[in-house]
């Protein structure tokens, strides 16, 4: 988010991301553009208040959910190893068996 | 639980993690490399695959901990709770489960647990006047819950219809001291 120097006028443009690329959005110049940018950067300062003042309970509530996450994420992976290691394959997202392999 | 505790195990599944997403990548395809398999293999029925599934297992019972702990709830409703997690683990054949099934099941009442305490909390929050910005914290909170649940669910009857036909399915691994844990592949 900022002002930008194009040929002799200031000009204020936003940053948004498209996934990997960030592009600038222009917003506007003069009085307004001062307006939002300022209204932009005093909402920056509230979020981040906001995010400090966290209620232990929230807190504990996203640790909590991280967890379980993780916990999730981990057995849908040994899950994959356990199906890979037996002889299965992935085509197009489905599990697939190969047909020479031992007991199908 | 503390905080040492709980980062040690995130740690620990965090390594796992990557061993693991190394070694798919190298054999999740028509034609994976017979060496890269046998490697695969190992690491899950090999010597030191025991300590392996304990790690699985501890970050599993970690995460139950945690979602009961930090429930707003009285001691008792967190009781119950637990032997209701023990009920509906039964419901699903945990007895008689092989290993993966059992931290699948173990996964899947928990989820659920979850989903239904989030969503208790979310019709608390939108019974009354809310921002805007907290309505979508909400949102997000409870579509993560719905498709963790579902997710672990497709994949316990993935898994049981992988198995049922495929009876080749099942090996030991050998722990030392000759304790054996049977081990779905």
């Amino acid at each position: 988010m900022g002002w930008e120097q194009r040929g002799n006028n200031r000009y204020y443009y936003k940053k948004e991301r498209d996934g990997s690329k960030v592009k600038s959005v222009y917003v506007g110049r003069g009085e307004v553009a001062h307006m939002i940018s300022k209204l932009q950067s005093s909402s920056a300062v509230i979020e981040r208040f906001a995010r400090t003042m966290k209620s232990p309970e929230a807190i504990n509530q996203e640790k909590a959910e991280a967890a379980l996450e993780q916990a999730t994420d981990l057995i849908q992976l040994i899950t994959q190893a356990s199906l890979l290691a037996a002889g299965f394959h992935t085509h197009k997202r489905q599990w697939r068996r190969k047909r020479d392999v031992d007991g199908s | 639980m503390s905080t040492a505790v709980e980062s040690k195990s995130s740690v620990k599944a965090e390594e796992i993690s990557a061993k693991f997403k190394d070694l798919l990548a190298k054999t999740n395809k028509e034609h994976p490399r017979a060496e890269d398999v046998k490697a695969l293999s190992d690491v899950l029925s090999g010597n030191k695959s025991l300590e392996l599934w304990r790690q699985v297992a501890s970050a599993t019972y970690l995460a139950e901990t945690m979602v009961i702990q930090n429930a707003n709830a009285t001691a008792a409703l967190k009781e119950c709770w637990k032997h209701r997690l023990q009920v509906l683990k039964k419901d699903l054949g945990y007895d008689d489960a092989p290993m993966l099934e059992q931290l699948l099941i173990q996964q899947a009442a928990l989820c659920w647990l979850k989903l239904s305490l989030v969503e208790l909390s979310y019709s608390g929050t939108m019974n009354q006047s809310i921002t805007l910005t907290l309505g979508i914290y909400w949102e997000k909170r409870l579509s993560a819950a719905q498709r963790r649940f579902t997710r672990v669910c497709e994949t316990l009857a993935r898994v049981r219809k992988l198995s049922r036909n495929t009876p080749a399915l099942q090996f030991n691994i050998a722990a030392n001291g000759g304790q054996q844990l049977n081990v779905t592949k």
